[in-house]
């Protein structure tokens, strides 16, 4: 069977896309995995679009099945664009006197449970984007904030 | 003879079951969005007979009445001494008002019969369940009727902001769930910022706080949302990961919400920067998780 050369590639259109394509996959990828490699006792680290209520990426240390994946994805709209966060948002700025300029109020949600520790960070270049890092509950929040605050700018540039 | 910690007598059934939480809060809204200095009265209810009135100074609440609550007043000041005041006290005090003109409750005080502290929860009480009752009476249709008038004489030490009667109104439906509350609030704000703490109360639309720590910040509406926000962001932080939770929320000024749930109470925390942030977020984590 004929394969065609790495140099041609580009003369195969779907490959080509592909080709296109995939230094961003990559990127973010690569992004991910620095994430949960530099926090503290990180079991999973992913990105979501609150626009699409997708989850553009994650890595994981285990197979998490891909309904629980999605069940964070989902829940992360609803913890930062949820009808009462909006109207806690618009209150709170009216009492303190802020401008309602659109801009969301809430940056970081954290959720402590019993195992686990979530951190989710709306994006600074695009607040549709959060950053969701899963630690174990035994790593030291200051280190964990430290570290996922760190790795938000690399993560939002790789998309 | 002057007892001030003596609690009230029991509130009568049918004024808990009275309560409409929707429709008092919208009341208590209406009064919190008068104007600062607004004086007069609302009388809620058909114009032609109101079911009762709310009387403000201020913008404070100093007195609410509603029909069937005759004697209660009396009644709620008789025990605020231990053992309850005789009747024959009160009435000879009260012929003395009648004379005066001097308003009843300021006179026990000024007697030294009842404490400044038993009238102010005598009359928090009173007002509380006066609430109560109109708020079956309020129409959406029909709002209450403002009738302003200039004459001042209530005393502003016996007056209440619209969020301290929304948390009596609640405590009443809480009962023993309510004790404690605040102090456990207390020990994670240590001194700074805000809070309140709410019980989830089954028949309610709305969850309404049974006590709160305020700096001024929040009113009867920001209480009404926080509890809102608060059951519906452990519920969804339960979906995720089971077990006792905490979500803490920060806004990019440092300011933040944090709620967490102990014993059946749902408590949340606005701490105004990132030091109250850390100190509360570590003070609060202890407290879900000590048992």
């Amino acid at each position: 069977m004929l394969l065609p050369r790495n140099d041609d590639v580009t003369l195969i259109p779907s490959l080509a896309d592909e080709h296109q394509e995939r230094p961003n996959f990559m990127t973010l990828d690569i992004a991910l995995a620095n994430v949960q490699r530099s926090v503290p006792e990180c079991v999973a680290a992913g990105l979501v679009d609150m626009k699409t209520g997708m989850l553009l990426g994650v890595k994981t240390v285990d197979n998490h099945p891909q309904e629980v994946l999605d069940l964070v994805a989902a829940a992360t709209g609803d913890m930062f664009q949820g009808s009462n966060v909006s109207v806690i948002e618009k209150t709170f700025k009216q009492l303190r006197g802020v401008k309602d300029d659109g801009h969301h109020y809430f940056q970081e949600i954290i959720v402590l449970s019993d195992n686990l520790l979530h951190v989710f960070q709306r994006g600074k270049r695009n607040e549709d984007m959060v950053l969701v890092t899963v630690c174990r509950v035994s790593a030291n929040l200051g280190m964990v904030l430290t570290k996922t605050r760190g790795a938000l700018a690399a993560v939002e540039s790789a998309v | 003879m002057v007892v001030s910690c003596i609690p009230p007598p029991n509130v009568r059934n049918e004024i808990v079951d009275a309560l409409d939480a929707q429709a008092a809060v919208g009341l208590l809204e209406e009064i919190e969005q008068l104007p600062g200095g607004a004086t007069g009265a609302l009388l809620v209810g058909p114009p032609h007979e109101p079911a009762g009135s709310v009387f403000i100074e201020n913008g404070r609440v100093c007195w609410a009445v509603a029909q069937g609550m005759q004697r209660r007043l009396t009644d709620l000041l008789r025990h605020q001494t231990e053992p309850p005041l005789e009747p024959l006290v009160v009435e000879e005090v009260y012929r003395a008002c009648l004379q005066s003109g001097s308003l009843l409750g300021e006179e026990l005080v000024r007697r030294g019969i009842v404490s400044a502290d038993g009238l102010r929860r005598a009359l928090r009480q009173h007002t509380s369940e006066a609430m109560m009752l109109l708020s079956r009476s309020r129409n959406e249709q029909v709002p209450p009727a403002w009738v302003a008038h200039r004459r001042q004489r209530y005393d502003a030490r016996f007056t209440f902001e619209p969020g301290e009667l929304l948390v009596t109104i609640a405590m009443q439906r809480a009962g023993n769930r309510a004790v404690g509350a605040h102090a456990q609030l207390d020990a994670v704000l240590n001194g700074s910022g805000a809070g309140a703490v709410f019980a989830r109360t089954a028949g309610l639309a709305i969850t309404l706080p049974i006590a709160t720590r305020d700096d001024g910040t929040i009113g009867v509406r920001l209480a009404v949302e926080l509890g809102r926000w608060a059951m519906s962001a452990l519920d969804l932080a339960n979906a995720i990961s089971p077990g006792q939770k905490l979500v803490a929320a920060s806004t990019p000024s440092g300011a933040s919400f944090m709620t967490w749930e102990r014993d059946n109470l749902v408590f949340v925390a606005l701490c105004p920067d990132r030091m109250a942030f850390a100190r509360s977020l570590a003070k609060s984590f202890a407290h879900t998780i000590e048992k």
